[in-house]
């Protein structure tokens, strides 16, 4: 976001007044449904020519991911709603300005290590740190 | 014209002593200020009276004229002479047939008998004047001739009786002969007496009756004059009493009414001042007004004073000023002005002043009152959003997400309906941001502030900043234009916003599809931007437009609609340059420097707009080709929203 105008609060005009439902126009469900947070994603190279066209967020996130960035990451970065970041991305990648590389969700269930497994490793993690 | 009825003249008499007496003290002031006597009225009245006069005196002179014609025939009239020769013939005629001459004394006593029988019955006999001409004797209505007549008619009766017997009996008994013919001796004569005495009653009848026509008319045209008279004086003293009523209106009304000469000195005052002011008129008459005026106002009251005598005669300004009472207190007051200086009866400016001190304090306290409650209500509003931020910014699931967009959207309005009263209740807000603000995020954040924001697209703005102070009122002008849009216009259909520089400024334009507006209902709602009124019940109805047209007042900025080419409303809003500044410190996309005082005149659409207004032209079929009409400030605007990257 390209806010300015430090005052009182910390808190600049923009962000007091630009509203996060107006980025998406109140939509809040992305294009693909349950679109992971890590899910990765990457700029189409080559596809400046068409940035032009696109919004003010659309362009900071085609900016921000010419190196690969997650979901999560980008809402972080560019101070974007995590929900919002969502959408955008989603529909970005519909338009094909940008590359997802959602994690392999296709595994069975039954084929997933199981839950106790998991904590284990989890503490033995915690263990080494 | 009013007229007096009679009842009324003693209570209209007892007015006038009154205003009679009132002249010593504002009637020395009159002469300066013959408005107030009905001129035109006596003027009027005067025409009317000599007319009359002239007329009474053509009919006068047509009349005498006629009358005495009349009477110079009427002496010539002989008709006793006539009968006598007639009577004479018939005489003459009997007593030669009696003698054996041939004769016709039936036809000569038919023409004794003929005129006198005519007068008699009602008609009118010719009678032969003494210059040859004939002249006509009117029908005889008088009783006395009418008897005289008579008697005449018996004896010619008589006669004629007397010389059928004569005839028949010839001169066989000569007793009989010689009574018979004496007879007709005396009848002839008596006949020339009766005859006599008749055509003399016809003569003096006739020049009586002429007299009287002469009084008639004399004092026809006497009481005319007199009627006249009467009426120019009951119009003057209605004249009069009008002139007292007003009179008395002036000095009782609490409006004052002062007449300015144009070097600024009172000319006139009405003596009300001694309530408004607690001074006597008659002490402020040469003294300049300036002298009563708050040394604040002084230059305003001069300014508009000034462009009033240089305005057309006739025109009216008005203006709101303090003056100070005798007593060292300020009085609020509101003039109308009219410009009469080319006015002989006044040669001056007339200033209609009403006290309005108090309806100042009252719209003073009620817009504190509004004031105060908007202020808790604003702090209530920013809290509640800044809560929905937090909890936004850690919302995942859609569903809840959606509902927090519209708790943040209903709130969003909220605050915007809570600033705009702030707006309203005319108390000046603390200015909370102070550094520039991104044109581009005052735009959005104005149509976060509608109702069906999600139609609204924002085309190709240039990278500009806007004054801290003025983003927030900027914002809330453009979402009442956006909210005007959006709702005089097809659900269905998008509402745009974009922008362009101009020679004194940015102008934005907002555009919908709708069914557009009539001629005068735009020339109305320009007008209602352009005179925003004061803080009333009316205003609430139309908030909007009052929002806009204070917002804009209070930074300079124009706003005019215009139709739209293809239908709808282009809201245009000019940005003063002093608002606006370049981002990052490049310079500004405007030809004009920011800081450029912004010019005062009327929004010249048709100059101001030529550069952003033709290439937009074809814009809606651009639009989805390659809606890039300002790609190199969009460029820039990416290469600085990538900034928190690197």
């Amino acid at each position: 976001m390209s806010g300015s105008g430090a005052d009182e609060g910390g808190r600049t005009w923009s962000r007091h007044y630009r509203r996060p439902y107006t980025v998406t126009g109140g939509r809040t469900r992305p294009a693909h449904d349950d679109l992971e947070l890590e899910a990765l994603v990457q700029t189409v190279t080559g596809i400046d020519e068409q940035l032009a066209g696109l919004g003010r967020e659309q362009r900071s996130i085609a900016g921000l991911c010419r190196e690969v960035v997650s979901i999560a990451e980008i809402s972080a970065r560019l101070d974007l709603l995590l929900g919002v970041t969502r959408v955008i991305v989603g529909d970005m990648a519909l338009q094909g300005v940008v590359v997802l590389y959602r994690p392999q969700a296709t595994v069975a269930d039954a084929d997933l290590p199981p839950v106790e497994l998991l904590e284990r490793v989890l503490h033995g993690l915690r263990n080494i740190s | 014209m009013r007229r007096s009825p009679p009842a009324e003249v003693g209570a209209a008499s007892a007015t006038q002593r009154k205003a009679a007496r009132g002249r010593s003290g504002i009637g020395r002031l009159l002469p300066r200020l013959p408005i107030l006597g009905d001129l035109r009225l006596g003027r009027r009245l005067a025409w009317v009276i000599v007319l009359l006069i002239v007329l009474v005196a053509a009919i006068l002179v047509y009349n005498t004229r006629a009358i005495g014609q009349q009477r110079g025939s009427a002496l010539v009239v002989n008709l006793a002479a006539r009968q006598r020769a007639l009577v004479e013939r018939y005489t003459k005629d009997v007593l030669l047939v009696v003698d054996g001459f041939k004769a016709d004394p039936r036809d000569s006593g038919e023409a004794v008998r003929q005129p006198v029988d005519v007068l008699l019955d009602g008609g009118s006999v010719r009678a032969p004047k003494g210059d040859g001409s004939r002249v006509e004797i009117q029908p005889v209505r008088d009783w006395r001739v009418r008897r005289k007549l008579e008697q005449d008619r018996r004896l010619i009766d008589e006669l004629i009786a007397t010389g059928d017997g004569l005839l028949e009996s010839g001169r066989a008994d000569p007793e009989r002969y010689a009574a018979d013919v004496t007879k007709l001796r005396v009848l002839t004569a008596q006949l020339s007496s009766v005859a006599n005495d008749a055509a003399q009653e016809i003569t003096q009848q006739t020049e009586a009756s002429l007299d009287r026509l002469v009084r008639i008319e004399l004092g026809l045209g006497l009481l005319s004059a007199l009627a006249a008279l009467a009426m120019g004086l009951l119009l003057r003293r209605a004249g009069a009493e009008q002139a007292a009523q007003f009179r008395s209106l002036v000095n009782n009304s609490s409006d004052l009414i002062t007449v300015l000469a144009p070097d600024g000195t009172i000319a006139y005052q009405s003596p009300s001042v001694q309530r408004v002011l607690g001074r006597r008129a008659a002490d402020l008459v040469g003294t300049p007004l300036a002298d009563l005026v708050h040394p604040d106002d002084q230059h305003d009251v001069d300014g508009s004073l000034t462009e009033l005598v240089e305005a057309a005669p006739g025109a009216t300004a008005n203006f709101a000023c303090r003056l100070q009472h005798n007593e060292g207190s300020w009085r609020q007051v509101e003039s109308t002005c009219t410009n009469l200086v080319d006015d002989p009866r006044v040669h001056g400016l007339v200033l209609n002043i009403r006290d309005v001190t108090e309806q100042a304090a009252l719209r003073q306290s009620i817009g504190d009152l509004l004031h105060n409650l908007a202020r808790r209500s604003q702090g209530l509003v920013d809290r509640q959003l800044e809560l929905i931020d937090d909890l936004e910014k850690h919302e995942v699931d859609p569903d809840r997400l959606q509902g927090l967009f519209r708790m943040d959207h209903l709130a969003t309005r909220m605050r915007r309906n809570v600033e705009n009263l702030i707006v309203l209740s005319g108390v000046d807000q603390r200015r909370r941001w102070s550094e520039a603000v991104p044109l581009r995020d005052v735009v959005e954040a104005a149509v976060a502030e509608v109702e069906e924001y999600s139609r609204v697209q924002i085309a190709g703005l240039h990278d500009l900043t806007l004054a801290g102070q003025a983003a927030s009122d900027v914002a809330h002008l453009l979402a009442e234009l956006v909210e005007n849009a959006t709702t005089f216009s097809s659900p269905t259909t998008r509402v745009e916003v974009s922008g362009g520089p101009t020679g004194n400024g940015y102008v934005l334009e907002i555009e919908d599809h709708g069914i557009g507006m009539s001629d005068a209902e735009m020339a109305e709602a320009n007008r209602r931007l352009a005179e925003p009124l004061a803080a009333d019940v009316s205003m609430s109805r139309m908030m909007g437009f009052h929002v806009v047209g204070r917002l804009a007042v209070r930074h300079g900025i124009r706003v005019q609609l215009r139709h739209c080419w293809f239908g709808g409303v282009t809201a245009l809003v000019l940005l003063p340059a002093a608002l606006l500044g370049s981002a990052g410190g490049r310079p500004a996309t405007a030809p004009v420097p920011a800081g450029v005082a912004f010019s005062p005149e009327p929004l010249l659409v048709a100059n101001t707009m030529k550069s952003s207004w033709q290439p937009r032209a074809h814009l809606p079929l651009r639009r989805h080709a390659a809606p890039a009409p300002n790609r190199g400030g969009d460029t820039d605007a990416a290469a600085e929203a990538g900034d928190p990257v690197e």
